[in-house]
């Protein structure tokens, strides 16, 4: 479960977040969504104790962030839209150094290693090195990396964004399996809104640095009166972008 | 297998091995950092033999370092005064040549007396054979002598003196070929050596920590359930593994060179000792060229930042190595508490078979405090939202 209450970043002076408050129950997929500048990134990298709040209480897997940020990094496992891996490593080295990075025992590493390509259809690559690979498998990677140490959190920051309508699709499919997010807490911010009325079970919307929805996507539906999920994200989340002034398009906040 | 999984310090050698094995895999850089410090040291080394094969006309008189009966050699020595030479008396003429002077001359006993008596005299001048001014000096005392051997001439044609010509014979000895020169000319090159081959490692450092911050690379360690010193500590882990390997042709050679010099004039047990000692200065001083480079690296915004710090880092050392390693100024043993500075000093007393050994370890205490505590800092630095907000450009 990840339980962000009254939580503020500034960046440069600037709020970027201003009071966030939500929950992502426990086993399940949670949307993050909200425009560009809306702050949801920031959120993700505040989580995953990339960056530190300024104000307000996290707790993630039931550790309190401030207290052990080490805990939260052991508990979670992080996909962003860039993969950051190492060129030169293949996909072997990178995924097995990381499990061991974590701790793992060298034949727990193996059968992890082992278990996730086969899962996530990789075996083919496995000695190749990343910097070989197509985006949407060098996405595939990225997404073995934060799951090899099997963490109760998966953090997804817009992981399809960049790619092709298939290689997203796969992906949206790879997120759906057992080894994946399987009795996973799963936050996903994205921009795909069908992405996440697929995948998320509730959707939390962030504009101007604040939490403006925090419901399911039926209730969003209902709420706004609009005939569809995407229609009736435009009009609530729009009109409170508008609201509070955050400018679509803005910084990567 | 289930979480939490128990992180310890495999974590932070693992890291280490990752970078390691990604730095090796980089060929191309790797060989071009291998090569890089050869071409620059054949540049220095051979501008620097340029420079002194060229002589520049001097109004200051040639500094000659006499040993021996100087009181039995005065009257020589006022003669010699007038040819652009000036006589400082020494106990040890060799040496003081190689650490300075123009030249240094062992006096017979009795040298004005046993020309008077037109005996046969062979003289012993010590001089730098690579050096101009030295060349240049012994022609000025030559050129002396001949105003000597001048002045017996007209003494004979006068009916006041014997008959015998050229009895003076000057027994040239390049001082770099003796036990001292080679040992002092040794004790500083190899320091200076070892300086510019560790400040090396700031540049290429920071420049890998940058790219990998601007490439989104950075984001997945800093994930990793370690503590950030930890993990700047494993950064600097590899890149001082990339740097001793990229750096071994320039090492070995310098291992090899401080064993077959120092076996020569001590032995084997006195060589292994240098070559320890070297290999130990080495790792002393890189070790805060890594944890400057990590510090430049998670400070810097730009590339050119990271070349400004470099340049800077480069200057310094070179300071360093000319000052301290090249150098002929007073350096106190004490010097050894300071970082770098004295890691440079206590190794040239230690080669120069003059070092103590305690001193030698202090400095190595204290270069190795400053690159911890840089390091430190370094890791520090990356939980600034500045280095995250970079992550991804």
């Amino acid at each position: 479960m990840i339980e962000v209450d009254s939580l503020v970043k500034h960046l440069g002076g600037r709020p970027v977040l201003d009071g966030v408050t939500f929950t992502a129950p426990a086993g399940q997929v949670t949307g993050l969504l909200g425009p560009n500048g809306a702050g949801k990134t920031t959120t993700m990298r505040v989580l995953s104790t990339l960056l530190r709040p300024d104000r307000g209480t996290i707790r993630i897997a039931g550790i309190d962030l401030s207290v052990d940020p080490e805990g939260v990094r052991r508990a979670i496992g992080l996909v962003t839209e860039e993969p950051g891996l190492l060129d030169r490593l293949t996909v072997r080295e990178q995924l097995l150094f990381t499990a061991r990075a974590y701790g793992l025992a060298p034949e727990a590493a193996a059968e992890r290693v082992d278990l996730l390509t086969g899962a996530l259809d990789l075996r083919g690559q496995i000695d190749a090195r990343t910097g070989t690979l197509s985006k949407g498998n060098r996405q595939k990677v990225s997404l073995c990396r934060a799951i090899v140490h099997d963490p109760p959190v998966l953090l997804l920051d817009e992981p399809t964004s960049g790619l092709d309508v298939v290689a997203a699709a796969a992906l949206e499919d790879l997120l759906r399996l057992e080894e994946v997010s399987g009795s996973k807490t799963v936050l996903l911010s994205t921009h795909r809104l069908e992405e996440a009325e697929r995948l998320a079970v509730k959707v939390v919307g962030i504009a101007g640095g604040r939490v403006v929805v925090d419901c399911t996507p039926d209730e969003l539906v209902a709420r706004s009166g609009a005939p569809s999920f995407r229609e009736a994200f435009v009009r609530i989340l729009g009109a409170a972008a508008l609201e509070s002034g955050a400018a679509p398009g803005g910084p990567g906040a | 297998m289930r979480w939490p999984a128990t992180v310890d310090g495999g974590a932070t050698a693992a890291v280490a091995r990752l970078e390691l094995l990604d730095g090796l895999r980089g060929r191309r850089q790797l060989v071009v950092r291998a090569i890089t410090p050869l071409v620059l040291f054949g540049v220095v080394l051979g501008a620097s033999l340029a420079t002194r094969g060229a002589d520049p006309v001097r109004t200051t008189p040639y500094r000659v370092a006499v040993e021996g009966d100087t009181a039995g050699a005065a009257e020589t020595l006022r003669v010699l005064a007038g040819f652009n030479l000036v006589f400082e008396p020494t106990g040890d003429a060799p040496l003081a040549a190689a650490r300075g002077a123009d030249l240094g001359v062992r006096l017979p006993d009795r040298l004005d007396d046993r020309i008077a008596r037109h005996e046969t005299i062979t003289l012993a001048v010590f001089r730098t054979v690579t050096s101009a001014p030295s060349r240049s000096a012994t022609a000025w005392m030559e050129v002396g002598f001949d105003e000597i051997y001048r002045r017996q001439i007209d003494a004979l044609s006068a009916g006041r003196g014997g008959a015998a010509l050229d009895i003076i014979t000057i027994d040239r000895i390049n001082v770099q070929r003796l036990e001292q020169g080679t040992r002092e000319l040794s004790a500083q090159i190899v320091p200076a050596l070892l300086t510019l081959q560790a400040v090396m490692l700031v540049g290429s450092t920071a420049t890998r920590i940058l790219g990998r911050r601007n490439r989104g690379l950075l984001m997945a360690q800093l994930l990793l359930p370690v503590p950030r010193y930890r993990l700047a500590a494993a950064k600097a882990r590899a890149e001082l593994g990339l740097g001793m390997i990229a750096g071994s042709p320039v090492l070995l050679a310098t291992f090899v060179y401080v064993g077959i010099v120092t076996s020569q004039r001590a032995g084997p047990i006195a060589a292994t000792t240098a070559v320890g000692a070297t290999a130990v200065a080495a790792v002393a001083l890189a070790l805060p060229m890594v944890a400057l480079g990590l510090f430049i690296g998670t400070a810097a915004r730009s590339q050119e930042q990271v070349t400004l710090g470099t340049a800077v880092a480069l200057v310094v050392a070179a300071s360093v190595a000319a000052t301290t390693a090249l150098g002929d100024f007073p350096r106190p043993s004490s010097l050894a508490v300071v970082p770098l500075v004295g890691t440079v000093s206590t190794l040239r007393d230690i080669l120069n078979a003059s070092g103590n050994p305690v001193w030698f370890a202090v400095s190595l205490v204290s270069s190795g405090l400053l690159a911890w505590g840089v390091t430190r800092r370094a890791g520090r630095r990356f939980d600034t939202d500045r280095v995250v907000l970079r992550i991804d450009g």
